[in-house]
Formats: C-alpha cells, structure tokens, sequence
C-alpha cells in the first residue's frame, strides 16, 4: 500500500495529533447538567448504588465511546492520506499521450470509405491506451498541433481521460458542462516544443514514457533536435592549449542548446495515417504593383504530393467574383507555379484559390482527381485595403504639385489659395490630407487629418526651425528605413535655402533627409496623425527661392510614398500568413492601445496584446482574420484584415510515416502496460467511518454508551 | 423534611389518650419509617398507615443526564437516565413500598396504599369498604 494524498507527513500528523485532543478534551469537559427536584434522593441512591456494582462497566463504556470517536477521526485521517494498492509497484509508468493535432490529421482516411479523419483514428488508438494502462500508471494528454497544450495533469483516472479526449455534452445549461474534446486544428505541428514540454512534465518521475500518436508529418530539423542521452563527462579532461602543443586533435564538442533531452524517457510511436495522394496549395499570395497600385499580381504555388499523376480544377475568385478556371494536370511530386498578372483591381480585396476534384464527362470524379485532404484546397490572400485619399492643397497655382499629384490615380485633389483657406480654415474639414505650399497658418485642421508642409515657417511650423541653410545644401543622407523615403534618391537634388529643423526624438519626431547633420525633411507622428515638413519650397511663380526636386523622379515619389504612409498603406505589409506561426502585425495609427480584439473565422473573438504599435498575431485556422485596436470609448483607432493558410509542405505531404526517426533512434510502438493491481481504499475508511458515526450516534441516544 | 420518628415521639408526648393512629405519609424518610411506627406501638396506639404518593414518583418520565436535587433535604446526585435505570428505580420504589407494607403485616397493623390523583372521599369510602365498615 502507498500514500498518494497530496498532504504532508508533517501536515498529517498535526492535523492528526489537534483532532485528538479536541476529541480527549471534548471527553474530558463536562457536560452541564439539568437540575430536576425529586421527593426522596435516597432512592435513586439505592439504586445506583446497585448500578455502581457495574462501575468498571460503565467507566468502560465511556472509555470505548472515546475510543470510538479516535477510531472516527483516525479513519477520516487515514482517508485523507489516498491510501491506496498496488501503486508501489516499480513498474508503474508515467505517460505523457502526445496526441497530434495538427492540420495533417484531418485527412479523411481513417477507414476504407474515407468518412473517418485521422484525428479520429489517433483517438481510438489513445482510448485503448488508456484502456491499457495498470493500476500503478498515470497519464497526462498532451494535444500537439503549432502549440502544446497540457489537457490534463497526471491522472490514472481513465473517465476522465476519455472525457478530455472525447468532450462531453452539455448536461443542462445550469451547470453549462460541455468539454468540446481535441480536435485536430489548421496548424502544423509543432513536434520540439511538444517534446520539450512532455520531457519538463516528466523529468523526476518514475518510469517515463512519451507515447506520441501521429502521422509523423513533421519537418526533419524538428526530427533531428532531440537529444537521447546526456552529455557524459570524461573523467580526464585534456585543456585544448596542451593538447595543441602534443599533437592531438581536440574538436570542439558541438552542443545543440535547442535540443530536446528526452535522455532516460522512452519514446514510442503510434502511426496512423493510410493514404498518401493529395494535391495542395503550398503558397498563395497577392500584391499590387508598386508602380500601379490599382492592378495586382496573384501567385499560386500547387504540388502533388502522390505517386500518381493528379487532376484538378484550380478556381481563383476576388470576393464573390470568378477570376479563373483552369484544369491543372501534375505529374507524381511535380509543384506547379502560377502566377495571374495584371489583374484589374475591384471593390472586392478578398481573394481565394480552390482545389476542385476534377469531373470527367461522365460527370464522375476522375481517376486522381480528388484527395483526403482538404484543408489545403483553399487558400485565402488580402489585397492590402485602398481609400481613395481627399487631398486638400493649400498654394498659388503650383503646377509641379498639381502635376505631381495627377499621376497619382488615388487621390481626389481639391486646390484653395491660402488667402481662402486663411478665411476659412473649415475647407479643411473632412480631408484626409492637406499639403501646405509655403503657407504655415495658424488654424489647422484636426486630427486625423495628416499634414504634409513645404518650406514651413514661424512658429506655427510643425517642428521648431533651427535656422536657415543657403548656398544649394545638398542633401547628402536620408532615412531609407522611413517608408517616406523608399526607392527616393535625393543625392542630385538642389535647393536655394531650406530650412532646418530643431528634431526632438522625445516627441516622436524623426529626421529623415539630413544636409550633414541638418534636418531638411522631418517627419512625426501627432496622435491619430502624421506630419511631414520639407525644409525648402518648389519652385512657382514669384517665388525668389526653389529647388530642382520637382524635376527629379525622387519628387512624385516622394509624394506617393507620403500620400501612402498617411494613409497607412505600406508596400512591403504582408497580409496573408501561415498558420500555426506566431506574427507581429503593424497597426498603424494605434496611440496607447494596449490589446486588439481578433475576430477568427468562426466569428469568434479573442484579444491580442499590442506593443508599439505591433499586434501580436496567431492564426490557428485557415480563413480571414480581424484585427482591430480600439482606445477606452470602444471606437476602433486601428484595423487590419489578414488571411491564413495552412502553407506547410509538411503537412501538406500526408503519406504517413509508419516508421518514425526520432534523433537518429527509430521508435518502437509501446508494448501493453504491465498489468498492476490498484485499488482506492479511500472511500471504503470514509464508509467505515460515516457507519460508526451511525453507531456512535444511535448508542448515544439510546444511552448505551453513556 | 421528612422525620417520621421525632413527629411520632411529639404526638405520643402530647396525646395521653391512647387509641387509633391514623398515619398518612409518602414515608420517604432518610433514617427510616420503623422507628416512628415503633414509638406509635410502643405507646399502646394502633397506628393505621396510610401511604400515599405521586404516580410521577413511581414512574418518573426522565431522560438525559440530570442533576437530581432532593426536595427536603437539597441532597444531589449526578446521574444519566437511561430507560434501564428508569425501570431499576421503578423496582425500587416498588421494593420501598413493599417493605412498608410487610413491616405493617408483620406487626398486625393496618396498611393501605394510595396515590394522588385519587380524591380524598373516594379514597375514605374505598378503605371503609375494605375494612368492611361499608358495603
């Protein structure tokens, strides 16, 4: 018999030693008595003078009355304490269930009619595991899938590990008992952090063992990091310097400190898995044209992962329209790539690319036109969001401005003289851009409306003028990693004076183009908008001072790269990511926001911490994501859509593996647990205990035992 | 409190006149009823012994663990009532009266024994009848 009760010995023999006394010192206090007058004492005297002859009796009776209620709280104790049999036994196991999860597991070939997902099989074989185990063993359910989660801690209660594995149903709606069970998510697996996990769990305990039921569609660097015994130290230890000088060759030991040590766990493998021939899109992505933003360009990545050649329909749609159809035919293992140029932008920016099986004439699915797999059928991408900007410009008929801006189709441009705007400074209002042409008012619109300066003065400028360069300062740096300055060369540009710029980095202020270490253009972020000021004004007419940047091709970029970041538009943004991965996502415009709320596929919403700026993101299944920071009032300050897809080779090649390396050692499957006897005796001391209760008080009552 | 004896000693002190003695008493004497029946004998009296008592007495409905405080003399004892106890008192009280009434019989004296919820008229005609004054 062992003790498995999570109480101390210390803890027990206090608890043990007060109830004892409190039982002893209950005994020993008297009881105040009730006074009841009777004519003639003598009598009861005689007869309890008589009763007195059975004095050792009745001294006995209340000794084993004691005795009783020690023997109550010695049992109730005992209880405690999880008595239990058999667990002692040496060969009782600690088991760690890797069940995988992944994306993988949702192959529909768990049985011949192809109605039965692998994640399903791999439950079936962790039931009779579970069946399997003795007396003495304890289990822990591990679900595998881009993370690891724990279901359970280590437990031989086997209900309910089949209850984890399985759910159970809502038994009312009071209680609100529901347990959805694991199934398999849109995510590759992660097999190191399951393993690394599964070690931590059973480092210390007796007898370990990871069983890991899979398809063993893992990713070979994940195969190879594990380590089977520890390092061993020798027990001589020649220092590199002296065996330099004797001639002896000492490499380094190399040490992988990402490996797991699984060294002393025994590791097996359960497979299952039976088809292999699947055809999936491993890569989908869409991006606009950096030169014309208003057309895209989509990318396909298709592979057949079978032995036999493939058939299928591939569809492409922008929303709710059809893109593309076309049969695509792949020979064993062959990847085709597809790319659809020049597509013309709509109001849809929502793209998704399909996998049809391929219908013969007959109206029959053709030999290798279908698989089991359909996750990787569909593939989702996000045109990254275009808003035709309102640009308000404030300045005398300046045709390099004007001019600039026709070759941006993504702008509604308004023009105002600045005596206008000076008289009424509401034109502004409802902008999401004004550009001040050597013009620095007073009255400013207000956020969000962003503000791009040109030559800015006095001291309603934007940033505080330091002084003035004359004598054509040439620009000789700019910030490259601003999103203002990309693709702009300004090294041939030449200006007549400019001004420069005071930058205070504790204001979010940033110097992106420099005269040396004069800032000529600087940039800031002023809560929900963005300011840009370049130091020099563009040549119009009457104008004494200029510059040639109008003349430059850095000049209508510049524009668009500043139109683009004001509106939060960034060229290099990705917005379609794999799953399974965790990503940090820019939030433009985001001031103070802590966490974002992510609405999921499904519709459901979880909250996501921000930091600087940057959502943290998870995609654990396939689909379009919402990722949306809103301030304290609940109004949305920042969104971005995103897709995800399953785009894992990996996971996409389902042939199973029946055999699995593990860190260079094949793993065997488990072998039937040893059969160890195991009782609970617990409740039988609580039964005995509660029937003595029973005893003790009906003796009471019936003053037997008093 | 109950002393048959010196009430016994006062009476015979005081009445000269020798004749029937009629003695009505629960009897619960701490030093006994034959030393106050002797002295009524001894005196040339023919006591006539009337006992009488509460049913409650007899048959006291108790339970627990009590303090039983004797109502003449304040004496006290702890006791635990039990139903076996109840019924070793009851025995007891029965052997109490019985010993009065075979020390009566034994020295030809009259004896009668009643209890309270009896009236008093119904209890005088019942012992003329049993002594045969009436019929």
């Amino acid at each position: 018999m062992s003790f498995l009760g999570p109480i101390a010995g210390s803890m027990w023999a206090y608890v043990a030693i007060a109830g004892a006394l409190l039982v002893v010192g209950a005994y020993i206090i008297k009881m105040r008595r009730r006074r009841f007058e009777v004519p003639f004492v003598q009598l009861w005297k005689r007869v309890l003078e008589q009763k007195d002859a059975n004095a050792l009796w009745k001294q006995l009776k209340r000794l084993i009355s004691l005795l009783l209620m020690l023997l109550i709280l010695g049992l109730i104790l005992f209880a405690a304490l999880d008595p239990t049999l058999g667990v002692a036994d040496r060969k009782a196991r600690s088991v760690v269930i890797l069940l995988d999860s992944s994306g993988s597991m949702k192959t529909l070939d768990g049985n011949a009619a192809g109605t039965k997902s692998r994640i399903e099989v791999a439950k079936q074989k962790a039931d009779d595991l579970i069946d399997s185990m003795g007396g003495g063993d304890v289990a822990m359910i591990m679900k595998v899938d881009g993370q690891a989660t724990p279901m359970s801690r280590f437990t031989n209660d086997k209900a309910m590990l089949h209850k984890l594995l399985h759910g159970v149903g809502r038994s009312s709606k009071e209680q609100n008992l529901t347990l959805d069970g694991i199934t398999a998510s849109d995510t590759p697996a992660d097999l190191s952090r399951a393993l690394g996990a599964a070690a931590d769990a059973l480092r210390d305990r007796k007898n370990p063992l990871i069983v890991l039921i899979s398809d063993g569609a893992f990713p070979e660097s994940q195969l190879g990091l594990v380590e089977w015994e520890k390092e061993k130290k020798s027990g001589q230890v020649i220092p590199p310097a002296t065996a330099r000088a004797n001639g002896i060759n000492v490499e380094p030991p190399v040490k992988n400190l990402a490996a797991i040590d699984l060294s002393g766990i025994d590791v097996r493998y359960l497979p299952v898995g039976r088809r292999s021939d699947n055809v999936g899109i491993v890569a989908f992505n869409v991006r606009r044209y950096i030169a014309n933003k208003a057309a895209y360009e989509v990318f396909i990545e298709i592979q057949n992962f079978g032995t036999e050649p493939a058939k299928r329909l591939l569809t492409l749609q922008n929303g709710d329209t059809p893109v593309d159809t076309r049969d695509i035919t792949l020979g064993p293992g062959q990847r085709i790539r597809q790319v659809y140029e020049k597509m013309p932008a709509s109001e849809d920016n929502k793209l998704r690319a399909a996998l049809k099986p391929f219908v013969g004439p007959d109206k029959q699915i053709v030999k290798g036109g279908s698989d089991a797999f359909a996750l990787d059928d569909v593939a989702y991408a996000l045109l990254p969001a275009r808003k035709k900007q309102k640009v308000l410009m404030v300045t005398d008929d300046n045709l390099f401005l004007e001019g600039a801006l026709l070759v941006y189709d993504n702008v509604d441009p308004v023009k105002v003289s600045p005596a206008e705007y000076n008289a009424k400074p509401q034109l502004a209002d409802g902008m999401d851009v004004v550009i001040f042409d050597d013009v620095t008012p007073e009255v400013v619109p207000l956020p969000p409306t962003s503000l791009l300066y040109f030559h800015p003065t006095g001291p309603s400028s934007p940033f505080t003028v330091k002084n003035q360069l004359s004598g054509d300062p040439k620009i000789t740096e700019v910030d490259e990693d601003h999103p203002v300055m990309r693709w702009v060369t300004m090294s041939d540009v030449h200006t007549d004076t400019s001004s420069v710029f005071a930058i205070d980095p504790k204001k979010g202020e940033s110097a992106v183009a420099y005269s040396v270490r004069d800032a000529l253009i600087a940039a800031k972020r002023d809560g929900r908008r963005k300011i840009l000021a370049v130091g020099f004004s563009l040549p119009a007419p009457g104008r004494q001072a200029g510059t040639d940047l109008p003349m430059r091709v850095a000049f209508p970029m510049l524009l668009v790269n500043t139109l683009d970041w004001f509106a939060g538009d960034q060229a290099d943004l990705l917005t379609t990511y794999p799953t399974g991965q965790r990503q940090r996502i820019p939030l433009d415009g985001v001031v103070g926001a802590t966490e974002a709320v992510v609405k999921g596929p499904d519709g459901r919403e979880t909250r996501t911490p921000v930091l600087d700026g940057l959502a943290t993101f998870y995609g654990s299944q396939v689909g379009y994501y919402d990722v949306a920071a809103k301030d304290a009032a609940g109004k949305t300050m920042a969104q971005i859509a995103l897709a995800a897809n399953l785009a894992s080779v990996e996971e996409s090649d389902i042939a199973p593996s029946v055999e699995l390396t593990l860190g260079g050692k094949k793993l065997q499957a488990p072998q039937a647990f040893e059969i160890t006897r195991s009782q609970k005796l617990w409740w039988y001391f609580v039964l005995l205990a509660m029937a003595l209760i029973v005893v003790e008080w009906i003796t009471y009552h019936r003053r037997i035992t008093v | 409190k109950t002393n048959i004896a010196e009430c016994m000693k006062d009476f015979v002190h005081q009445n000269k006149r020798r004749g029937l003695a009629v003695v009505i008493s629960d009897f619960y004497d701490p030093i006994g009823f034959q030393q106050g029946i002797n002295t009524l004998r001894y005196h040339k009296f023919e006591p006539f012994i009337l006992q009488t008592y509460d049913l409650r007495e007899a048959s006291p409905s108790l339970h627990g663990d009590l303090t039983l405080v004797d109502c003449e003399t304040g004496d006290t004892r702890e006791v635990t009532v039990s139903k076996s106890l109840l019924e070793a008192y009851e025995r007891e009280h029965e052997k109490y009266c019985k010993e009065l009434e075979d020390y009566c019989t034994k020295y030809a004296m009259p004896f009668f024994r009643t209890h309270t919820s009896i009236p008093f008229d119904e209890l005088v005609l019942k012992i003329f009848r049993s002594g045969g004054f009436l019929r």
